[in-house]
C-alpha cells in the first residue's frame, strides 16, 4: 500500500536536485507536476502579472502551448484552479530551501520557521498587485474548504521542516497559530507599500515570538496538569490518612 | 590472657564507632529546625525527649547575634504573619527578638507595570519584617534559657546543637529499622524520629524516597538591603508586578528597607554585578517607569553600555512623576532609594515544589524540605512555622496516648493538617506569578479591572488579609 519515499518528479525544473520529502502519507497525495494541466497552469502563473488571477491567464497560456480552447474543460473550477496551483507550487518549493547552508546553519526552531515564512512571503512578490484578488477568491464559500486545507498544509510543512516533532496538544496549537499568523501576514503584505515588502518581513519577526510563547504556554500547561493531578491524589491520601 | 583481652576490646572499639541514640534528630538549623527544637523542649509533654539538632553551616553568627548585634541589616529578611508571631510567643522565643531591628507594617500597596491599576491592603500590623538571623538567634536564646530553667547539666538537658556538621549518609538500623544518620564527624546517630528541616535539596527527603514535584520559574530573586532618602513616616510594603516578575520594597526600621526583585536569569546576574549607583537608580525606575523603558535599560546593561544611563533614568523618572502633587507621590510610589548596603546583593533561583507526603515511617519533613514557593506573597517561612506548630501538636498527642513518636499513626495527622493548606497557598502564589508574567493586552486589561474591583470591595480585601495574616 505505502509508496516509497516520494521523489519530486525530475521534470519539475526547480527541484532537479531530486530532494526526498522527509515524510510521506497516503492522505497527502503527491502533487503531479507533469500533467498537461500543470504545464498550462505553470505558464499561466507567468502571465498572472499581466492578466491578474483571471481566466484569461489560463486561456492565453493554453493557446501559447498550442492547445485548442476546448482544453479549458480541464479546469472545472476555473480561476480557482490557477490560484490553488500557485499555493501548492509555492509550498512545495519551500523544500528547495531546507537543504541550503543558510537554512541548516540556523539553530533554533523559531529561526527556521521565520526563515521559511519569509521565503514563502517573498514568493508572493511577483503577484503583489493581484494579492487582494487572490485572497478574495480564497474565502469564497465553494473554495474555502480547499483554501483552509492548503493553508494548514503550509503551516504543517513549515513547522515540520523546522524540526517541530511535538506529538501532543502543542501540535495543534502551533499549527493553528502559524496559520492565523500567515493569513495576517499576507493581508498585511497586500497593503504593504514599502519596498520589497520590508515592513511585512519585520512583522514576521514580531509575530513569531508570539507563537513561541504559545508553545511554551502549552508545555507549562501540561506540566501544571500533571502536577495538579498528582497533588489531588496526595490531597486525597493526606485526608484519607485521618482514618 | 589479659593481654589478649585488652587487644580484643581495642579492636572492637575502632571498628564500630559508638552509635548515639536519640528520640528526635532534626537536620537543619534554620528557623524551622530551631523552632521545632525549642517548642518541643518548651512543651510540658515533650520536654523530656532527647533531641539532637545538626546544622551544616556555622551557627556562630546566630549565637553571637543577641549579645553582639551587628550594626548593619543582613539581606535575608522575611515577613512574619501575626499567626507566626503568636506561635513564637507561645514558644517563648519572641521576647529574645531584637525589637529595634524588626518593623511591623500596616499596609501593602500593590501596583502593576503594564497599567495603572492599584490595590492597597490596609490592616493594623498586618505583618512584621524580621531578619532571618534575628529569628534564629531568638530561638537559640530561648533554648539556652530553657536549659537554665531545667537546672539540669547540659548533657542531661537533652537538646544538643551541633553546627559545621554535615549529613554524609542515612541508613537503616538492621535490627529495628530506625534511621541511622552518619555525620561528617564520623559519628552515627540512631533516632526514633528523623525530621528533615534541611531545605529544598533535603537529604532526609531523598533518603525517605518521598517524591517532590514542581518546577523552576526560570526566575531568580535578587535581594539587597537599602537605605531610603528619609526615615519612613508611613510604614508600608510596596510591590509592583512587572512582566519579568514582581519587585518588592519592604520597610525596616528608620530609613532602611529590604528588596526582593524577581528577575529573568540573565537580568538577575547583571543586577548583582552592575555598579551600585546604577542598581539604585534601576530600583527607583522599576517602581515608576513603564515596562518598555525597563526593557530598554536591561538591553543596554546586558550589552554593557552604561554611558548616560543614570541621567536618562533620572530624567525619565522626573518626567513621569512631575504630573503628581507631593501628596499623590507619597500615596503612589515608595520613597527613593539612595544607597545600598555593601555586599548585600545576592540572588537565588525561584521554584515551586511540593513533596507527595510529609511523613513516612520515622520521618517527617517540615518547611522548605516539604514545599518551596515564590516569594511574592512572603509566605515561605510562615508556612514552615505552621508546619512546626502542627507537627509539635501531633507529637504531643502521640505521647499522651503512649504511642511511639516515629509511628506513622502519630505523624499522619500533621500531614493531613498541613497538606491542604500549603497546597492552596502554593497554588494561589503560582497563579499570581503566571497571571502577571503575561503581556497580552486583553489579559492586562482584564486583570487591571479585577485588581481595581477588588480594591473597591473592602469586605473581600479584609477576607484576603485575614487569610494571609491568619487572623
Amino acid at each position: 500500500m505505502f509508496k516509497q519515499l516520494r521523489v519530486i518528479p525530475r521534470s519539475f525544473s526547480p527541484l532537479r536536485s531530486s530532494i526526498t520529502r522527509s515524510y510521506h502519507s497516503e492522505d497527502h497525495k503527491p502533487f503531479q507536476f507533469t500533467t498537461p494541466q500543470t504545464k498550462i497552469l505553470d505558464e499561466a502563473l507567468n502571465l498572472v502579472p499581466i492578466y491578474g488571477f483571471q481566466h484569461k491567464a489560463i486561456l492565453e497560456a493554453s493557446r501559447s502551448q498550442g492547445y485548442s480552447d476546448a482544453i479549458q474543460s480541464l479546469f472545472s473550477n476555473g480561476t480557482y484552479d490557477l490560484i490553488h496551483h500557485h499555493l501548492v507550487k509555492q509550498r512545495e518549493l519551500l523544500q528547495t530551501f531546507i537543504t541550503t547552508d543558510e537554512f541548516t546553519s540556523l539553530k533554533s526552531e523559531n529561526d527556521k520557521v521565520k526563515f521559511l515564512l519569509k521565503k514563502r512571503i517573498m514568493a508572493n512578490q511577483p503577484y503583489l498587485k493581484h494579492l487582494n484578488q487572490l485572497q478574495s477568491y480564497l474565502v469564497l464559500p465553494p473554495y474555502f474548504q480547499y483554501s483552509s486545507n492548503e493553508l494548514h498544509n503550509l503551516s504543517d510543512d513549515i513547522l515540520h521542516y523546522s524540526g517541530d516533532f511535538s506529538n501532543d496538544f502543542a501540535w495543534y496549537s502551533k499549527r493553528l497559530s502559524l496559520s492565523s499568523t500567515y493569513v495576517a501576514l499576507e493581508l498585511f503584505q497586500s497593503q504593504d507599500k514599502s519596498n520589497n515588502s520590508t515592513k511585512t518581513l519585520e512583522l514576521i519577526d514580531k509575530r513569531l515570538n508570539g507563537i513561541n510563547e504559545l508553545g511554551n504556554f502549552y508545555n507549562d500547561a501540561e506540566e501544571f496538569l500533571k502536577f495538579s493531578i498528582n497533588s489531588s491524589i496526595n490531597l486525597f491520601k493526606s485526608q484519607a490518612s485521618r482514618g | 590472657m589479659s593481654l589478649i583481652f585488652k587487644r580484643a576490646l581495642a579492636t572492637a572499639k575502632s571498628v564500630v564507632p559508638p552509635v548515639k541514640t536519640v528520640d528526635v534528630l532534626i537536620i537543619g538549623g534554620g528557623p524551622a529546625g530551631l523552632t521545632l527544637g525549642a517548642s518541643l523542649k518548651n512543651s510540658s509533654i515533650t520536654k523530656d525527649l532527647k533531641i539532637e539538632l545538626v546544622e551544616g553551616f556555622n551557627l556562630d553568627p546566630v549565637k553571637k547575634f543577641y549579645d553582639e548585634t551587628p550594626e548593619h541589616f543582613t539581606n535575608r529578611v522575611v515577613s512574619l504573619t501575626p499567626q507566626t508571631i503568636n506561635f513564637l510567643e507561645k514558644t517563648g522565643s519572641w521576647k529574645f527578638i531584637k525589637q529595634d531591628r524588626i518593623q511591623p507594617y500596616d499596609s501593602i500597596v500593590v501596583t502593576e507595570g503594564l497599567s495603572d491599576a492599584k490595590i492597597e491592603f490596609d490592616h493594623h500590623s498586618m505583618a512584621t519584617m524580621v531578619e532571618n538571623v534575628n529569628i534564629q538567634s531568638s530561638l537559640y536564646q530561648r533554648i539556652k534559657e530553657l536549659e537554665q530553667e531545667s537546672e539540669l547539666k547540659s548533657e542531661d538537658f537533652g537538646l544538643n546543637l551541633r553546627d559545621n556538621t554535615r549529613v554524609e549518609q542515612i541508613t537503616k538500623d538492621e535490627t529495628n529499622q530506625w534511621p541511622v544518620v552518619h555525620l561528617s564527624t564520623g559519628e552515627q546517630i540512631k533516632t526514633r524520629l528523623l525530621v528533615g528541616a534541611d531545605g529544598f535539596n533535603s537529604p532526609v527527603r531523598k533518603f525517605s524516597g518521598i517524591e517532590s514535584r514542581g518546577w523552576f520559574y526560570n526566575r531568580f530573586g535578587v535581594v539587597a538591603t537599602l537605605k531610603l532618602e528619609f526615615p519612613v513616616f508611613k510604614y508600608a510594603g510596596w510591590q509592583r508586578f512587572l512582566p519579568t516578575g514582581p519587585i518588592a520594597l519592604l520597610p525596616l526600621p528608620d530609613d532602611n528597607a529590604t528588596l526582593v526583585w524577581s528577575q529573568t536569569v540573565e537580568n538577575s546576574e547583571m543586577l548583582t554585578k552592575i555598579d551600585s549607583e546604577i542598581f539604585i537608580n534601576l530600583i527607583n525606575a522599576a517602581f515608576v517607569l513603564e515596562d518598555v523603558d525597563m526593557q530598554f535599560y536591561y538591553k543596554q546593561l546586558n550589552k554593557g553600555e552604561t554611558e548616560g544611563l543614570i541621567e536618562d533614568i533620572q530624567w525619565r523618572i522626573n518626567h513621569a512623576t512631575q504630573k503628581y502633587s507631593d501628596e499623590q507621590l507619597e500615596e503612589n510610589f515608595p520613597l527613593k532609594v539612595v544607597s545600598i548596603e555593601e555586599n548585600s546583593r545576592a540572588r537565588f533561583p525561584l521554584k515551586l515544589s511540593h513533596a507527595d507526603s510529609y511523613v513516612s515511617e520515622r520521618i517527617a519533613l517540615v518547611g522548605d524540605a516539604a514545599h518551596t514557593t515564590h516569594p511574592l506573597a512572603g509566605q515561605g517561612l510562615n508556612m514552615g512555622q505552621m508546619d512546626v506548630q502542627s507537627l509539635v501538636g501531633a507529637i504531643e498527642k502521640g505521647m499522651q496516648r503512649g504511642l511511639d513518636i516515629g509511628n506513622p499513626l502519630v505523624l499522619e495527622p500533621y500531614w493531613a493538617d498541613r497538606y491542604p493548606e500549603n497546597h492552596l497557598l502554593l497554588g494561589v502564589v503560582d497563579k499570581l506569578h503566571k497571571l502577571y508574567s503575561i503581556r497580552s493586552e486583553p489579559i492586562v486589561a482584564l486583570r487591571s479591572f479585577g485588581l481595581k474591583a477588588v480594591n473597591s470591595m473592602s469586605l473581600l480585601k479584609d477576607f484576603m488579609i485575614g487569610k494571609v495574616s491568619g487572623k
